[in-house]
């Protein structure tokens, strides 16, 4: 029987609060961005105690963190980067993820952190992959227009960590190729500031006639789900799934995470031991697509990616439930502590997903502030105190279910 | 001697790029070449390298050539990096320019000649830049810096290193590209077009608008290209140009007429003695279907006023974060580091300072307790002006 390795499942984590929900889910490994060179300037982020904390955090648990240096930095953040750098090994995460040569060169000078190299990077045939690893590099996260099959063929002739990506939105351009956002709104894309240009409407003319074609969002890419392609991962002998999404919310991390835990582990199951998979890939992918979407595509995991992974009709994101809130505390056989994150109101259909996966379906009643006082409504950024629920325990994440699914 | 150096893909190209004053030639073959708008992809082989190359040297002996292979290749295109460079070795090509640092890689056993790198590998700062002039495994003799560079940091760069460096000075301006073909797929999607994205031809360039700019859009067999709303020029900067030191001038007329490449290549060669003139601009700007400006030439701002906000939140100090706020009745937070009873320290979301006495605390289950470690939520007393999402910043004295 062919030995398999499990993937570890990397996942991504823009707060504490994520990290804990992505642990609790099943994440193997997160990645998480420090307040600079990093490419989520919009996520909260870690300064130096928070990612301490995060760290050992994560090390308690048996998991790991990476950090997130994969900006490409001008010659100004230049004379900052050393510090930067020694305080990060200072503090020791498990890896430093980086996509400038320049970054890695210094990295190796100030760090005896391992490196593993960003998408950014366009890593796509072996040649590529063996001279990031002469230079010293642990892992390559491949690009994101490499097919599962020519990630084996790096894997048959490079001794090198395989990371990919296999769920959440993805950039239309090839990753770090891309600066619309330098030009359109000052802000730079490879330095973390991208506005997502691509994903508005563009008039598109004929240049001799001057009159428009159409109108579309053409680069509007489809998000990334390969759920159906985990065993493929497995078989392929990929070392890392990784997920994208450092901006998106506990319910994204939670109900990601968690399908794709339940995945890898009941097929890497039935692989290595001949068990009956005991996961409903289709349920698991309905659940996912419950969340804020823009439809979903295999990118080039299978094929190279063509019209059907742009959504050229974008009416909005598309979503049947709204990420009501996480349960916070506990108190057994009495009450639910629930930080909301959408307005909620009494007679609200809800259901609890738990970090086992079970979910439970409410009605909302008896709904009171922290306090026990009473409320009929109850708006975002409250903690909302609801009668006990069998099985629901801290970190499960709760969603409103819409009357109607929506496009927002 | 500045370098002038263009991209050629034909017999009329090279004629007029010599005649003004080209010293170096890119020679393109669309089947490697991503960018180019020759429509070489039927076309079996990479004989062409050897006739354009000839074709160069019988008008000018001593001109320089390179062959262009910035392709991000896949595994699937080793054996047209094969055949490519049979041909180039064939024609004595010296250079080759490429994007992948593993084209490099796959190709040092097979090249003796030098590898120049395009400007899309992101050559942003001077470490990234030495470490590939003296990579250790394959080393690049040249480098095209990236379209972020400005004229100060260019000069300070070039006054510490040896690097050999090259600069877009003219032309249009690659914003973006993906191997998705988003028109082709348009075609497809929406229309009778059918076929797949390695079959279909290339497409007659189109023209975005977004947010009333025009932005010219190019897909072809490699993917997709959106460039700038203007065109790059360094014209009337050519004095700060030439302090930079610069070994080559790029200047990229892809997709353009030969006649506005062939007046950029003379302009600058004239003004590089005699200074820019106005009235030379004005002609140059004639025959050109954008604006000029000189892109992040003279100064590049992006992103400041972000690096503030996390130089901010990177100095600050969070012992604990408000979670909840019943007015008047409760505060919940959540503790970062251990937290007791005491005065404290804290900033609002709006930036503003204030302070809180904590004189009572509660777990969630309603105990009264005297401390909170870390990750725990503890209800306190309220107090005005503190909220969701303020954080308490340290400890203060009564
Ligand atoms: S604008 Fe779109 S394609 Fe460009 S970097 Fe941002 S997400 Fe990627």
């Amino acid at each position: 029987m062919e030995t398999l390795v499990k993937p570890e499942l990397l996942a991504p984590a823009g707060c504490m609060q994520r990290l804990r929900t992505a642990f609790a889910f099943g994440a193997d490994a997160v990645y998480i961005g420090g307040t600079k060179f990093s490419l989520r300037k919009n996520a909260d982020n870690f300064n130096a105690k928070e990612m301490r904390q995060a760290i050992d955090l994560a090390h308690s648990l048996g998991r790991k963190v990476y950090v997130t240096v994969n900006v490409y930095p001008l010659e100004r953040d230049m004379p900052e980067l050393p510090t930067y750098l020694k305080e990060l090994d200072a503090i020791g995460p498990d890896a430093l993820i980086i996509s400038d040569l320049g970054v890695m060169r210094l990295a190796k000078e100030h760090t005896s952190i391992p490196l593993h190299v960003s998408t950014q990077a366009s890593v796509l045939h072996e040649h590529t992959a063996n001279w990031w690893k002469a230079l010293g590099a642990k892992r390559i996260v491949v690009g994101r227009e490499l097919s599962l099959d020519e990630c084996q063929e790096i894997r048959q002739h490079s001794d090198i960590e395989i990371e990919t990506f296999c769920h959440g939105s993805m950039c239309t351009s090839h990753s770090g190729k891309c600066v619309i956002s330098n030009y359109t709104a000052g802000r730079d894309s490879n330095r973390g500031g991208c506005v997502q240009t691509c994903r508005y409407v563009f008039d598109v003319h004929d240049p001799d006639t001057d009159a428009v074609d159409y109108s579309a969002p053409i680069m509007n890419s489809k998000d990334l789900m390969s759920l159906q392609l985990v065993e493929s991962f497995i078989r392929q002998g990929i070392d890392s799934l990784k997920i994208e999404g450092r901006m998106k919310s506990e319910l994204y991390v939670a109900t990601v995470v968690g399908a794709y835990r339940r995945a890898l582990d009941a097929v890497f199951d039935q692989l290595q031991n001949g068990k009956e998979a005991s996961v409903d890939i289709e349920a698991e992918m309905r659940e996912i697509e419950r969340m804020s979407n823009r439809q979903f595509t295999t990118g080039s995991l299978e094929e190279r990616a063509f019209a059907s992974s742009i959504n050229y009709d974008f009416p909005g994101y598309q979503k049947s439930h709204a990420f009501a809130g996480q349960v916070l505390v506990v108190i057994p056989d009495e009450a639910l502590l629930v930080q909301v994150r959408h307005p909620l109101k009494e007679g609200d259909q809800c259901d609890f997903v738990t970090p086992s996966g079970v979910s439970t379906e409410i009605r909302l009643e008896n709904m009171a502030d922290v306090n026990g006082n009473g409320l009929e409504n109850m708006p975002p950024n409250r903690i909302l105190r609801l009668p006990f629920v069998d099985a629901v325990s801290p970190l499960s994440v709760m969603r409103l279910r819409l009357t109607e699914a929506v496009c927002t | 001697m500045i370098e002038f150096v263009t991209y050629a893909m034909s017999e009329q190209d090279i004629n007029l790029a010599i005649d003004a004053g080209a010293d170096h030639l890119i020679l393109e073959d669309s089947k490697l070449s991503v960018r180019s708008y020759a429509d070489d992809y039927t076309v079996p082989g990479f004989d062409k390298f050897v006739t354009l190359a000839k074709h160069a040297r019988s008008l000018k002996a001593d001109i320089r050539l390179s062959a262009n292979i910035d392709k991000l290749i896949h595994s699937r295109h080793y054996n047209l990096l094969d055949a490519a460079v049979a041909s180039i070795n064939q024609a004595e090509i010296p250079c080759i320019r490429v994007q992948d640092p593993g084209v490099a890689v796959y190709l040092r056993d097979k090249f003796s000649g030098s590898f120049h790198l395009a400007t899309e590998t992101g050559n942003n700062n001077e470490a990234g830049a030495h470490y590939y002039a003296d990579n250790e495994i394959v080393s690049f003799e040249r480098q095209i810096l990236s379209n972020d560079w400005t004229a100060a940091a260019i000069q300070q760069f070039k006054a510490s290193t040896g690097c050999e460096l090259e600069f877009q000075v003219h032309g249009p301006v690659l914003l973006q590209y993906t191997d998705r073909r988003l028109m082709a797929g348009f075609e497809v999607d929406k229309r009778d077009l059918n076929g797949s994205a390695d079959e279909l031809p290339h497409m007659r360039q189109r023209i975005a608008d977004v947010e009333g700019r025009a932005y010219p859009l190019y897909d072809n067999p490699h993917g997709h290209f959106m460039y700038a709303s203007f065109d790059k020029s360094l014209y009337k900067h050519i004095d700060e140009l030439k302090k930079c030191g610069l070994r080559a001038w790029l200047f990229d007329g892809r997709g353009e007429s030969v006649e506005y490449l062939a007046e950029a290549l003379r302009a600058y060669r004239q003004a590089l003695t005699d200074g820019p003139s106005d009235d030379t601009y004005a002609q140059l700007q004639a025959l050109a279907r954008r604006n000029f400006k000189p892109g992040f030439f003279i100064a590049n701002n992006t992103d400041y006023v972000f690096e503030a906000d996390a130089q901010d939140h990177a100095e600050t100090d969070t012992l604990a974060k408000v979670m909840d706020n019943v007015k008047g009745t409760s505060l919940v937070i959540q503790a970062l580091e251990p937290i007791g009873l005491g005065y404290y320290a804290v900033l609002t979301p709006e930036g503003k300072n204030k302070r809180m006495h904590i004189h009572h605390m509660y777990d969630l289950a309603g105990n009264e307790i005297e401390s909170c470690d870390p990750g725990q939520l503890a209800k306190i007393n309220w107090t005005k002006g503190v909220y969701a999402d303020c954080i308490l910043t340290g400890k203060v004295e009564k």
